[in-house]
């Protein structure tokens, strides 16, 4: 038999996206879950394999550093999900800071560091070696550091100051340095995909203001990243940001 | 006299074109769900999970720690799988028809042949280009090593797939944007020049011409020796002195067969392997 192109054709059909089909009724094709991070040893998960994508509900998972812990060392708001905050979302909330002439930010590698002195699992960073103040005072505070450690970090360390305002929402404003707001003053209030129905909710919407944006119920499972509840009503979550967005800005 | 090529010729571009806009729409969903946008069409997966070398260079971590490199996902793990078996049957199908990088050179390619005609393709020396086509399999050998001494994705470092689909990313190295640079205009004097020379998945699927159930089979009884096919390859390899083709470069872009350029119908084909074939053997030319 002679193979032609409608032969390959057919065959790459059937084999990849045969296979596709496949192995992702077999659960074998995920390309959207990170995999678990890499083991050191039988028990313990690498602490350079912390991932932006992970959220802080798998840092306890493969690491037993629970999400109180890093909220309260990253100050963050104590209402944030677990299982929705991820650490790369981190860069988002806190300004870069200039130390020595180099700007350091916030973000996945300060987790690492963090982790790794709560937790006693090895890592040596090539770019963090500065902390944010609250995480050294936390660490001292939950008796993690060496003397060693504690002199080195008591040294190291800077002060967490959030980008915007309305990061409020997922950040713990510093109320020393924010103005206090007026009556007059409205907060603009900023939700993402990943923003859940509850939180929503909680935000003040209430659940006829919600069908009157949508046109859509509120579902049962509210514990939705909103962007979820409208991809799942084929609907694009961009159309609506804006008006949810106003709504809640308007009510707060 | 030749033939003029087939209308089904058209149809490796039509697949290499949807997946190379299949690639295309993936890597700008992924774009847009950063941003918190709704993906359009397909999914917003990271071009990891879905890059078949992912796979490669992870195999060996997943056989000894049960886990996968950072950044790659089990989508890229099964994937190579897929392909290897795809590799098995008809060779590397997924260089000649599938990869999108592939894809990119061969289409630049199309205006260096227009631009430089004859001498498209044929500007090294045949020795030279011989040996520079072992680089891929040290870079393959090189890269596998050092992800498995560094437990990441060390060839992101070069990749200029990566690159030229995600070049807005911070993820993308200025060293893989030289390299893509290079390859896209080396692509306007060599044919694939990434292919031929440097990709570490070409090296591993290519190492599959040689034991392959589907080769390449050329009738030397009905070969008028006009040495067409040898003229066509985008790999440059000579097929009108082998009886079957198990050349570690052939790409399976079907170029040469009787189907597109090969004037003597049921001369040059892929089909099963006969028992009595005289695999590989050169010969001084076929019937004229």
């Amino acid at each position: 038999m002679k193979f032609r192109h409608i032969h390959i054709f057919f065959t790459i059909i059937i084999i990849l996206w045969g296979g596709i089909w496949l192995t992702s009724q077999l659960g074998l094709f995920d390309s959207s879950r990170p995999a678990e991070p890499i083991k050191l040893t039988e028990d313990v998960y690498d602490v350079a394999d912390i991932r932006g994508s992970f959220t802080l509900a798998e840092i306890e998972e493969f690491y037993q550093v629970s999400p109180q812990a890093i909220i309260e060392a990253f100050n963050l708001k104590d209402d944030i999900d677990p299982s929705l905050f991820l650490l790369k979302d981190l860069k988002e909330i806190y300004q870069e800071v200039d130390i020595e002439g180099e700007a350091y930010a916030v973000e996945t590698d300060t987790v690492k560091v963090f982790v790794s002195l709560y937790s006693e699992i090895p890592y040596t960073s090539e770019e963090t070696f500065y902390l944010p103040e609250s995480a050294v005072e936390y660490l001292i505070k939950e008796d993690k550091l060496s003397p060693e450690e504690q002199d080195y970090w008591k040294k190291h360390t800077f002060k967490l100051v959030s980008i915007e305002p309305e990061e409020e929402l997922t950040a713990e404003e510093n109320v020393e340095t924010e103005p206090p707001i007026t009556e007059e003053e409205t907060k603009t209030v900023s939700i993402t995909g990943k923003t859940t129905i509850t939180e929503i909710l909680a935000m003040g919407m209430d659940e006829e203001k919600f069908k009157e944006i949508t046109g859509l119920e509120v579902p049962e499972d509210i514990s939705l990243p909103i962007r979820d509840f409208f991809t799942s009503q084929d609907l694009e979550f961009s159309s609506y940001k804006e008006k949810l967005e106003a709504f809640l800005s308007s009510s707060s | 006299m030749p033939r003029k090529r087939t209308k089904i010729y058209w149809l490796r571009i039509f697949v290499q074109l949807f997946f190379l806009l299949l690639i295309v729409l993936i890597s700008y969903n992924h774009y847009r769900a950063e941003l918190g946008l709704s993906p359009i069409l397909v999914g917003s997966p990271s071009l990891h999970a879905i890059c078949p070398f992912g796979g490669v260079v992870t195999t060996y971590t997943y056989f000894t720690q049960g886990t996968y490199i950072k950044k790659i996902h089990e989508s890229s793990f099964t994937l190579m799988w897929l392909i290897l078996i795809l590799t098995l049957f008809l060779g590397p199908v997924f260089c000649g028809w599938i990869c999108p990088l592939g894809t990119v050179q061969e289409f630049i390619g199309k205006i260096g042949r227009k631009l430089l005609g004859k001498r498209y393709n044929r500007l090294l020396p045949s020795k030279a280009d011989y040996w520079l086509r072992y680089i891929r399999y040290g870079i393959l050998f090189m890269v596998v090593i050092m992800t498995i001494r560094e437990l990441t994705l060390v060839f992101l470092n070069i990749d200029p797939y990566f690159a030229l689909f995600n070049f807005w990313s911070d993820e993308v190295t200025v060293s893989s944007l030289i390299i893509l640079g290079a390859v896209l205009i080396g692509s306007l004097f060599i044919e694939r020049p990434w292919c031929k020379y440097l990709c570490p998945l070409g090296a591993l699927l290519g190492v599959f011409n040689f034991f392959r159930i589907i080769p390449l089979i050329r009738n030397e009884k009905t070969c008028i020796n006009c040495k067409q096919c040898d003229a066509v390859c985008p790999m440059n390899i000579e097929i009108s002195n082998k009886n079957v083709v198990h050349n570690h470069q052939c790409i399976s872009c079907l170029t040469c067969t009787d189907e597109v350029t090969c004037p003597v119908k049921d001369t040059l084909n892929f089909s099963f392997l006969k028992q009595k074939s005289n695999e590989d053997s050169p010969v001084k030319g076929g019937k004229s």
